[in-house]
């Protein structure tokens, strides 16, 4: 099915890599800069996870936890080894993709509920190992002292645009990844095995092998957003692994919209900010009469609530459903001018 | 004639139910060889073993071209030339009638991907489903599904063919165009398996067939030799059914 976007994709895109780089010469705020460099971090690791979720229907938990070992990985390897974080972000996204081999071999043949069930295990399992090893990983308080990113003399924390800039082509480039990777034979497999998996293998499709290479392309750059996340926090904390931030990252994929990649990338970056000032303003916590960080909490649990009920397509569906019917009535319109 | 499917002694048991019982049966290259038999028989069970779609046999052996595939994972047996249809009419609904096709050339094919493309609209024109290309599978109705599923099949020029009930819900018209259809794939050098009810069809177009009942091989033989087989029609009919079917019929 033809839709506005598809139209109209270049000319879009145009627009919105201009907006996108005149936003920090525009913005002045630090904290508004800070939150989209965050939230396009988060953007990265739900439009991965929509890869498995949307595109593969696998109830796939783990997703987080690649994130985290990017992080931990390149946290470790620059503090107590002492290499490049240059060097380090890649080494987080092969040892993420490594973990996701590792994850997938059992997951892959399992369905529903025991996919989820295992792969939050093996999340979990990853924070406890981490967790056991306090010298190394710095236990609960979190590994500190993770050197920021530099080049040369330039350092990136003392520029309001080096790590908006980096962050937004590491996600320009995930997001064309990820929509080149649906948009091919690879991803109608995906679509087939998950709609109709006996019907799927029975036209040749090896459900093992491509489930497996479903983890692990969606594996790859959350391994490198989190190698980015811990040297633009100069941490890399275990509260990666938390439910409240796999809830949150969970509510991009849903509200944005399952198996569009483009929702999850938006509504990645809006719910970051949704979330963020929420815990950082009062009246919510006044009204409700909690803290503030539940609240936000409890407003991101309700969103996905009616998200499922309301509209299961999420944001991005909506759009797509209305585009094409625009240019359904577009074309009626031409084809027919009385 | 040189065989091109062995199935030897297979059978298949659901707790304290045989669904299939010690079948064995052979195909002929480049014949239509049909089943046959009431509902419950084993049929599309016996299908399922051949394919490995959802499970294997618990015994016997299936002998493809020399090659034991009992055992093998079904795209490896959509490998090695043999592609089926199911009995339910069965799409991937959310993609577009040409994507459907394409997965059938595109995965356990030794087709060049240069050639995908032509390979896809020549099947989507033999089954008269080129002007739906575009439109989503979904939206097909029952006998476009049906084509749909043969398409996705034939892309991949397999050896063996397996319809399952392809007649199923369709009008006198449909019958008579899918008839025609089946005729016409024969005429290349694919071999058919073909599970029916609709015994007109069956009849119609194999060279043998085989009856099954309660899991188990009833009869095999000319469709012209079954059609009096006094075994065939009592399982179809009953013994009263039997009686009433021989008075009728002098």
């Amino acid at each position: 099915m033809m839709h506005f976007l598809d139209a109209y994709k270049k000319p879009l895109a145009l627009v919105g890599i201009i907006i996108f780089l005149a936003i920090p010469l525009v913005v002045e705020n630090k904290l508004l800069i800070h939150l989209a460099i965050l939230g396009m971090l988060y953007a990265i690791v739900a439009s991965n996870w929509d890869l498995t979720l949307g595109y593969a229907g696998v109830f796939n938990f783990a997703h987080l936890a690649f994130f985290g070992i990017g992080a931990y990985t390149s946290g470790i390897l620059t503090v107590k080894l002492g290499i490049s974080p240059w060097l380090g972000i890649p080494c987080g996204a092969v040892t993420a993709a490594l973990a996701s081999i590792i994850v997938s071999i059992p997951a892959i043949r399992l369905r529903g509920i025991y996919v989820a069930l295992l792969t939050f295990a093996c999340s979990q399992l990853v924070l406890l190992l981490l967790l056991s090893q306090p010298l190394i990983t710095g236990g609960q308080q979190g590994l500190t002292g993770v050197p920021q990113l530099q080049i040369g003399d330039f350092l990136f924390r003392e520029s309001k645009y080096a790590h908006f800039y980096l962050v937004g082509l590491l996600l320009l480039c995930s997001t064309v990844f990820l929509r080149r990777l649906v948009s091919s034979d690879f991803g109608l497999s995906l679509i087939a095995l998950r709609d109709f998996e006996e019907y799927a293998v029975a036209r040749g499709i090896p459900l093992a092998r491509q489930r497996l290479l479903a983890f692990l392309f969606s594996s790859i750059f959350p391994g490198l957003a989190g190698g980015v996340y811990a040297h633009f926090l100069i941490v890399a904390s275990p509260d990666i692994f938390g439910f409240s931030l796999a809830t949150l990252l969970l509510s991009m994929v849903l509200v944005g919209g399952v198996a569009t990649i483009y929702g999850p990338v938006v509504i990645g970056v809006v719910m970051t900010y949704v979330s963020e000032l929420m815990a950082s303003s009062a009246w919510m916590s006044d009204v409700f009469g909690v803290s503030r960080g539940p609240v936000r909490f409890m407003f991101v649990a309700v969103l996905i609530v009616l998200t499922m009920r309301f509209f299961p397509q999420g944001v991005w569906g909506l759009v797509n459903q209305f585009s094409a019917r625009s240019l359904q009535a577009k074309n009626t319109t031409v084809e027919d001018p009385a | 004639m040189a065989t091109i499917l062995s199935v030897n002694g297979v059978t298949k048991k659901f707790g304290e139910l045989v669904a299939v019982d010690d079948v064995s049966f052979a195909v002929d290259e480049g014949e239509i060889y049909g089943i046959a038999g009431p509902n419950g028989a084993g049929k599309t069970t016996l299908f399922n073993l051949i394919t490995g779609i959802p499970y294997h046999a618990d015994s016997g052996a299936v002998t493809y071209r020399s090659e034991e595939i009992s055992q093998l994972s079904p795209h490896k047996i959509y490998e090695l030339g043999i592609a089926r249809t199911f009995q339910k009419e069965t799409a991937f609904d959310t993609l577009t009638v040409q994507e459907n096709v394409r997965i059938g050339a595109v995965f356990g094919t030794d087709l060049e991907s240069k050639s995908y493309d032509s390979a896809v609209d020549q099947a989507l024109e033999s089954l008269g489903l080129i002007d739906d290309r575009y439109r989503l599978a979904g939206e097909l109705s029952l006998y476009g599904k049906k084509r749909l599923m043969i398409a996705s099949a034939i892309v991949s020029n397999p050896h063996l063919l397996m319809l399952d009930e392809p007649a199923g819900g369709l009008n006198v018209a449909e019958l008579s165009e899918l008839e025609s259809l089946i005729l016409r794939l024969s005429g290349g050098e694919m071999t058919i398996i073909i599970i029916e009810h609709v015994l007109p069809l069956l009849f119609g177009v194999s060279n043998r067939v085989m009856v099954m009942d309660f899991g188990k091989r009833l009869a095999e033989g000319s469709p012209e030799a079954l059609a009096r087989d006094d075994t065939v029609i009592e399982a179809y009919l009953g013994e009263r059914g039997k009686d009433a079917f021989h008075a009728i019929s002098g």
